[in-house]
């Protein structure tokens, strides 16, 4: 039981201490930084802002749903 | 697993590689977020029969019980375990892929090997639920499957695990996008929840109290650090996604989501208030609790203000539509929650039907509708075909939709009669147990709706796989890339 208990303890200690350095990694990396433009990094010239990109099948597509263009 | 550095084009030039990297990235994942997905949604059909032969149990009693394997006490938690293990974790499972590889901008190598990591997954689960019926079932809540069908789940998570975190490390340099944070989170938190509980519970089970304690840690992370996550980095990537617009305070998102890691472990512990537990670790709990009112109001006001002056846009996005409908029930199930953990609230709702409502509100009305929401957007663009009737769309939305609201609504009236009157010890218990009846008949119904939208769902997924119904006029759809894929 005891050993259980260490292994359970050794792995709740990486993980939390894996999440304490995610965090200091993420400042460290910028990525706390402009976060504007990371709001708006899942889109791309294919998928561009302003465009919906989903719409019941065979019917018309809407566009300009109250889209703000970015 | 490869990336892609894109070189200095014009627009339309850019909008051509980036659609070919997409379409690639799409066909990297197809099989193994089908499989997923196709096997969720069977083991849906399973688990709402066995919901609903559970729920009719209420209204009568004697409903199948001249066989051992069909008593209350094994068709119940076999509910429980396929839709928690069948359908959404293995809806969660393939969510988790499509996103990633599609957020890392990687392609997914191997991909048949997460082929059969799913086989894997469903052999473990399929071996435990007929456990669970003989009568092998551990009786310990969420985490009744016997302990011989466990490792099978484990060698299968293993490999997802891995899978996503390669995909992770490989991704295009760049800005982690929020929904990644959770998603990396849920796929790390997963084997470390379940596996401790595993241990601590199966294995080598702790004694008296702290098995109680141990299974409700458990039982609430699972929700809230597997399910939740998984939920909540989907909401943030598809409502911004479908509507084109980006999520109006990343800010508030990144906030979110730290808070969320660092006070959701504790909560578990208010399921046991006025247990014989230490007075501190039950406080402790509800104060924990209470704080998850930053991460919750931040999602909240987030997907409210992404989603104002577009709401007309639920009028013609399926997607959108079960995702926000998905994302309100996350923040009502959040406030009720915070709210049954005061010593007050709990004193009446515990052991009432009303924690049913609760549990259903948070599996069901959040997570499986985002889950609907986010196959809807995720399948025609893996089978590249659209889906076969904007109609069966609507039945499964408005079947689902109705039917849970009533379930809750039921369930909560039924809570509030039994929480009230049981502590007032003045009324006869059976007297208590009559009131609830007409509303155990509507639990009942509202689930039977609720099935219907099921097997709408299934038949739907199912034709959209052979590739039935009307061709692929684009609305869901883009463009497909003019010019070979050579670039990857």
């Amino acid at each position: 039981m005891t050993l259980y208990l260490i292994i359970i303890l050794v792995f709740t200690i990486l993980l939390g201490g894996s999440g304490v350095w995610a965090l200091y990694w993420a400042v460290k990396n910028g990525q706390m930084t402009s976060l504007e433009n990371g709001a708006k990094s899942i889109f791309n010239d294919d998928e561009p802002l302003g465009q919906m990109s989903d719409c019941f099948p065979g019917e018309p597509k809407r566009k300009n749903v109250g889209i703000i263009k970015g | 697993m490869n990336t892609v550095a894109m070189p200095e084009q014009s627009t339309d030039s850019r909008a051509e590689l980036d659609r070919i990297e997409r379409v690639a990235i799409d066909a990297s994942t197809r099989g193994p977020v089908l499989f997923f997905y196709a096997s969720a949604i069977l083991w849906l059909l399973v688990g709402t029969i066995l919901g609903l032969v559970t729920a009719l149990k209420f209204n009568a009693p004697g409903f199948l019980d001249a066989w051992s394997f069909t008593t209350f006490g094994r068709v119940r938690p076999a509910h429980l375990t396929s839709v928690i293990y069948g359908w959404a974790s293995m809806a969660g499972i393939g969510t988790i892929i499509w996103l990633m590889a599609r957020l890392c901008h990687t392609r997914l190598k191997n991909g048949s090997l997460l082929i059969i990591a799913g086989c894997i997954w469903n052999l473990g689960l399929t071996l435990g639920i007929l456990g669970i019926f003989a009568g092998h079932g551990t009786s310990i809540e969420w985490l009744e499957l016997p302990g011989y069908s466990t490792p099978l789940l484990f060698i299968a998570y293993s490999f997802i695990g891995l899978w996503t975190l390669l995909m992770f490390i490989n991704r295009r340099p760049g800005h982690v996008y929020v929904t990644q944070w959770y998603l990396l989170a849920a796929v790390l938190w997963f084997p470390w929840v379940y596996g401790t509980a595993q241990i601590l519970l199966v294995a080598h089970p702790v004694q008296g109290v702290v098995q109680a304690a141990v299974n409700w840690w458990f039982a609430h992370n699972i929700i809230g650090l597997w399910f939740t996550t998984i939920g909540v980095g989907t909401v943030y990537y598809m409502i911004p996604k479908v509507l084109g617009k980006p999520i109006h305070s990343y800010y508030l998102s990144i906030i979110g989501f730290w808070t969320l890691a660092f006070f959701y472990s504790w909560n578990g512990i208010h399921h046991l208030i006025y247990g014989p537990l230490p007075a501190w670790l039950q406080t402790a709990s509800i104060v924990a609790s209470v704080m998850m009112i930053i991460p919750v109001t931040t999602v909240a006001i987030n997907h409210h203000l992404t989603m104002k002056g577009s709401f007309g846009a639920l009028r013609y996005s399926p997607t959108l539509r079960f995702i926000v409908f998905g994302a309100m029930c996350y923040t009502l199930v959040s406030l009720q929650g915070i709210s049954m953990a005061f010593r007050t609230i709990n004193k009446a709702s515990h052991f009432t039907h009303l924690t049913v409502a609760h549990a259903h509100l948070g599996l069901y009305a959040f997570f499986t509708m985002v889950m609907f929401g986010a196959m809807y957007y995720i399948v025609p663009r893996l089978v590249n075909w659209e889906w076969p009737c904007a109609k069966l769309i609507k039945i499964h939305f408005w079947t689902t939709a109705i039917g849970i609201l009533l379930m809750f609504g039921a369930l909560t009236i039924a809570g509030i009669q039994q929480g009230i009157h049981m502590n007032l010890r003045t009324t006869d218990f059976n007297v208590i147990m009559n009131s609830t009846k007409p509303w155990l008949w509507m639990r009942s119904l509202s689930g039977a709706l609720m099935m219907v939208g099921h097997f709408v769902f299934a038949a739907s997924f199912v034709m959209i796989l052979m590739r039935l119904g009307k061709n692929k006029t684009t609305p869901t759809l883009f463009e497909e890339p003019t010019r070979g894929g050579n670039v990857l």
